[in-house]
């Protein structure tokens, strides 16, 4: 998806290496997907499902934003 | 000592042969020189660094250049890299896409994957996908959590 778009990074992270990480966002299992930092998805999902996690988390950013 | 096996190396260079343009593989790591600061060793850098030295050399499109946290800070600014052991996948453009942690077991798989999409500027995504990609009215930074099994 980062490729497609220059409005979106990705980052994949290897969990078992950064525990703090997992921590934080509370990781309990693989894949999750963390949106915007706050967002969260579980599990492995179809292409549908994960890009409308990610209209939804950047419908809410441009709401706050108000543009 | 390679840390891909014969056969190992031979499915990497069979799964690159797809990628058609150059790819640079960006390295961030910490302690190459030997300097390491306590409580802070990086477990696997050197395995990764290893393992990405052997993938570099399965494809004549990639090249691999590696950036040490202690002499080389600038460097992770520049790419927005924050942790060790760090990759960044740069193509015609820097698409955003970053690994972090050692690329083990199926996740050399979804290296490979990102190496050659980075590569072709495209996915294999639909096009409808796509699209709504491109109109998407904020930015989104996703973290996905993975293990290596």
């Amino acid at each position: 998806m980062a490729v497609e778009s220059c409005r979106i990074r990705a980052d994949i992270v290897e969990a078992t290496e950064f525990p703090d990480l997992v921590s934080r966002y509370a990781v309990r299992g693989v894949p999750k997907t963390v949106l915007n930092d706050r967002l969260f998805f579980e599990g492995a999902a179809p292409e549908a499902t994960l890009l409308a996690a990610v209209v939804d988390a950047a419908g809410k950013v441009a709401r706050e934003d108000g543009t | 000592m390679p840390m891909l096996s014969e056969q190992d190396a031979e499915a990497v260079r069979n799964r690159l042969r797809a990628l058609i343009q150059p790819v640079r593989l960006v390295y961030f790591t910490e302690g190459r020189g030997g300097l390491i600061i306590p409580g802070r060793e990086c477990r696997y850098c050197g395995e990764t660094q290893r393992l990405l030295e052997d993938v570099a050399q399965c494809s004549s499109q990639l090249t691999l250049e590696v950036f040490d946290r202690i002499t080389d800070p600038d460097a992770f600014a520049r790419y927005g890299v924050d942790k060790v052991p760090g990759l960044a996948v740069i193509g015609a453009q820097d698409y955003g896409v970053r690994y972090y942690g050692l690329p083990a077991g199926y996740e050399l798989a979804t290296l490979l994957d990102i190496i050659v999409d980075v590569g072709r500027g495209t996915t294999g995504l639909t096009a409808d996908t796509r699209a709504t990609l491109t109109a998407l009215p904020a930015n989104v930074w996703l973290q996905v959590f993975v293990t290596p099994t």
